[in-house]
């Protein structure tokens, strides 16, 4: 078993004694003033004896705390009173995340967490190694583990990949400093709104009432002369103290974003891709490409405006909101639209390995979604409804399908009851503070505006299904483009609330496992078309899941052909030092049943009854090209004929 | 195409209409008036029964050839569809009130991450283990490990 880093021991061990420490000085002093039950000089001593007691804890922690990584699997042991061991399969594991925030980067430390696709935390988190280790760890997790399967499998997935050495990677995205100043300028994180709010207490409270002074209101006469103040002067400001609010929390989140993505960069090594960014805590990690749920593309309108969007992919592994710094599962933070969308593309592709998505030219759809990126600015600067406008919308979109007409007039009757609501809030108010009735008047101002907030949310709401994914859009003020793989959907729900029911509209709601944000969503379609959507997409569904599964299995044959011609282990030389292992592992991978193929002998009765389309069904055993390694004869069977079906079938007949 | 038989939860009214009673009376507790406390124990009470019988009404599911397909909600109207392929585990579940009226409840659970869980409501216990049973099968039968 290996253990951590020494150093981590020593940090965890300081640390743990001063919280133990600071809470026996408390105590200690609330023991002996307070209560009195102790004399002064017993609760003195309280202290050191629970310093010394978190750090006793802390080192015994570090002394149960051991790792150890095989070819197969992480086994974490850990806990002092209770032990805990826990084996990890490495082919379960989601994410490698390396984590170097700045003490421990000072310190040459770095922490590892290794996530799956179960439970709400992280699987396993080591707190802290050496960054060598860290990176040894990561590699071996991930691509090598993965190679090595796969040499046990087949090449047939990734021919060109699997020969390249360990460290063989392409930078496939890398932040310029100009994308950088962008990003940062660009993004809102929502976290910095809370910020100022952190610096009043600091003295920022003195520089408050200074700032209000200087434009007239002094918060110490109370707040009966604040309401005596002209209208003029009050309106002034408020304006300014939300302006300089504004203004500080833009600061604080340009320098986050700046801190954040500092030197970030995206490599593709194989099958999985491997990020890296920070300025003052340095973090990395790993996404298999093989375990992407779901692709989101976000952008928010000045970023639509500039013409850049942001990537991120989402797997099963990230336990939401478990990740402090946000955000990890970003993959591009900023980049060119284009390029984000070829990139996406990329990794949709290299996710699926039937390499049905390449078939089927699923994802030029959410180009044209870039295009009207320069169509809605002008149109917002055109002004509101306008019917040609509603026309146009189709030819610069042509493949999304917006919501219902009628979901706009329930956008706008929504906002408008959002009004009311306010404008009787504020009135309300007014009535019991000095706060001016007149201010209820201010949100009904906005009323004119709503029909072009309604058509705004309307025509940023869409979806587009293909053959092999499902492409939903949302989001004004942050557009949220989601693909999802059909074969990775996990239940659909078409739901109705009360007032849908009104509009008759429905929802669509396309479930992933995806840990990030939830299931892609289509909003207010028309009731039959959300029921032939839910049909059509748990037909594709099963449809591309039983691609998959011949895939798999065309492999699983193609492999075993392969051994039986080489007579012993497979052919492939990809690692002269694993040989021998990759023999083992060929033979248990056959018995785990692992992520790419499920050879279970019920399969085929399954297919029979369950495709509808008896065609398919009927082509399945000739979908075993496993005579033919090549890629692209993959998905011929959908045709149902296969060209080389009779040498096939005597492959089938061998085994 | 679909050779599959549908099914209807029954006795699910009871269940619920005994739970919403039972919160209806326990309100009047209180030195306020009793006629407003009482007033507002009847109307809790009886809209909680016609939420039930709504509800009941509403609630359906059908055991399709490849996928578990469900109606429910009175306000919210929710159809889902679980694929086999996808259910991870199903559980069979009786709770106190349950039991004590002699119904049981199967739960689905699934990888994703909203409405992970499908509970279907009412059911006789045999016919609960049934399903259970039924659905572990098909669930076995169109096996594959897509997380």
């Amino acid at each position: 078993m290996r253990r951590l880093h020494p150093r981590s021991a020593a940090i965890d061990a300081v640390q743990g004694g001063l919280q133990f420490g600071s809470l026996g000085l408390f105590g200690g002093f609330f023991l002996a003033n307070q209560a009195g039950v102790v004399p002064f000089s017993v609760a003195l001593l309280l202290a050191p004896l629970a310093f010394l007691l978190g750090a006793g804890y802390q080192v015994a922690h570090y002394y149960r705390f051991g790792y150890e990584l095989s070819d197969e699997e992480l086994l974490v042991t850990s806990g002092v009173v209770g032990r805990k061991r826990r084996e990890i399969p490495l082919e379960r594991i989601q994410n490698v995340d390396v984590g170097r925030p700045a003490v421990k980067r000072a310190l040459g430390l770095a922490v590892v967490r290794f996530e799956t696709a179960g439970g709400s935390t992280t699987e396993a988190t080591l707190d802290a190694v050496g960054p060598e280790e860290a990176d040894r760890l990561q590699r071996q997790v991930g691509p090598e583990a993965r190679r090595r399967r796969e040499a046990a499998d087949d090449a047939s997935v990734t021919p060109g990949v699997d020969d390249a050495p360990a460290d063989d990677s392409e930078v496939v995205y890398e932040i310029s400093d100009h994308e950088l100043r962008v990003l940062s300028a660009v993004s809102f994180r929502p976290g910095a709104f809370a910020i100022p709010f952190v610096g009043i207490p600091l003295g920022g409270e003195d520089f408050l009432v200074r700032a209000l002074r200087f434009v007239g209101i002094d918060l110490q006469a109370g707040v009966r002369e604040i309401a005596s103040l002209g209208p003029a002067t009050l309106a002034f400001g408020v304006v300014t103290a939300v302006a300089a609010y504004l203004l500080a929390v833009w600061v604080v989140s340009v320098v986050l974003t700046y801190l954040q993505y500092y030197g970030f960069r995206l490599e593709r090594a194989g099958d999985e891709l491997r990020y890296e960014r920070g300025l003052i805590g340095r973090y990395s990690g790993t996404i298999p490409l093989g375990k992407v749920q779901t692709v989101r593309i976000g952008e928010n309108v000045l970023m639509r405006r500039l013409g850049y969007a942001a990537l991120a992919v989402e797997t099963a592994g990230y336990a939401a909101g478990s990740n402090g710094d946000g955000g990890s599962e970003t993959t591009v933070p900023l980049g060119v639209h284009d390029d984000v969308l070829e990139l996406a593309r990329d990794v949709l592709a290299a996710s699926d390995d039937t390499g049905r998505y390449e078939a089927s030219e699923g994802l030029g759809e959410p180009d044209p979604s870039g295009t009207p990126a320069d169509g809605d600015a002008s149109e917002r600067a055109e002004g509101v409804d306008s019917a040609e406008t509603t026309d146009t919308t189709p030819v610069a979109d042509p493949d999304f399908q917006q919501p219902a007409e009628r979901a706009k007039r329930r956008y706008v009757r929504r906002y408008l009851i959002a009004l009311g609501v306010v404008c009787v809030g504020l009135f309300g108010t007014g009535r019991v503070t000095p706060l001016p009735t007149t201010a209820a008047v201010v949100p009904a101002l906005l009323a004119p505006l709503t029909p072009l907030a309604a058509r705004l949310k309307w025509r940023h709401r869409g979806y587009h299904g293909t053959e092999w994914s499902l492409v939903t859009r949302e989001g004004f003020w942050r557009r949220r483009t989601r693909i999802v793989p059909v074969f990775r959907l996990q239940t659909v729900l078409v739901s109705r609330t009360l007032f849908q029911r009104r509009w008759n509209v429905a929802s669509v709601t396309a479930d992933t496992a995806s840990s990030a944000g939830g299931g892609a969503v289509v909003y207010d379609v028309d009731p039959d078309r959300a029921e032939e959507l839910r049909v059509s997409l748990l037909d594709r569904l099963d449809n591309s899941l039983a691609e998959r599964r011949r895939a798999a299995r065309s492999r699983a044959r193609a492999r075993a052909t392969a051994g039986e011609r080489s007579g012993a282990g497979p052919a492939p030389a990809t690692d002269e030092g694993s040989h021998a292992t990759e023999h083992t592992d060929s033979d248990s991978d056959g018995h785990r049943g692992s992520e790419h193929e499920e050879p279970d002998p019920t399969e085929p009765d399954r297919h029979h009854t369950g495709d509808d389309d008896s065609s398919l069904g009927a082509a399945d055993p000739v979908g075993d090209d496993s005579a033919a390694p090549d890629e692209s004869t993959e998905f011929e069977w959908v045709d149902g004929v296969d060209p080389d079906g009779s040498p096939t079938n005597g492959h089938h007949d061998d085994e | 195409m679909w050779i599959a038989s549908t099914l209807v939860s029954a006795g699910f009214l009871a269940g619920f209409g005994v739970a919403g009673d039972a919160f209806g009376i326990r309100l009047p507790v209180g030195p306020s008036p009793l006629a407003l406390f009482g007033g507002i124990a009847a109307f809790v009470g009886l809209s909680g029964v016609v939420f039930a019988v709504l509800r009941y009404r509403v609630w359906g599911y059908e055991v399709r050839d490849d996928s578990l397909y469900l109606v429910r909600g009175v306000l919210t109207r929710r159809v889902s569809s679980v694929p086999f392929v996808r259910v991870q585990h199903v559980d069979t579940r009786r709770g106190p009130v349950e039991r004590a009226v002699g119904l049981a409840s199967v739960v689905v659970y699934t990888a994703g991450s909203r409405g992970a869980d499908i509970t279907v409501p009412g059911l006789t216990p045999d016919r609960a283990t049934e399903l259970r049973e039924r659905l572990r099968e098909l669930a076995a039968d169109s096996e594959y490990d897509g997380v």
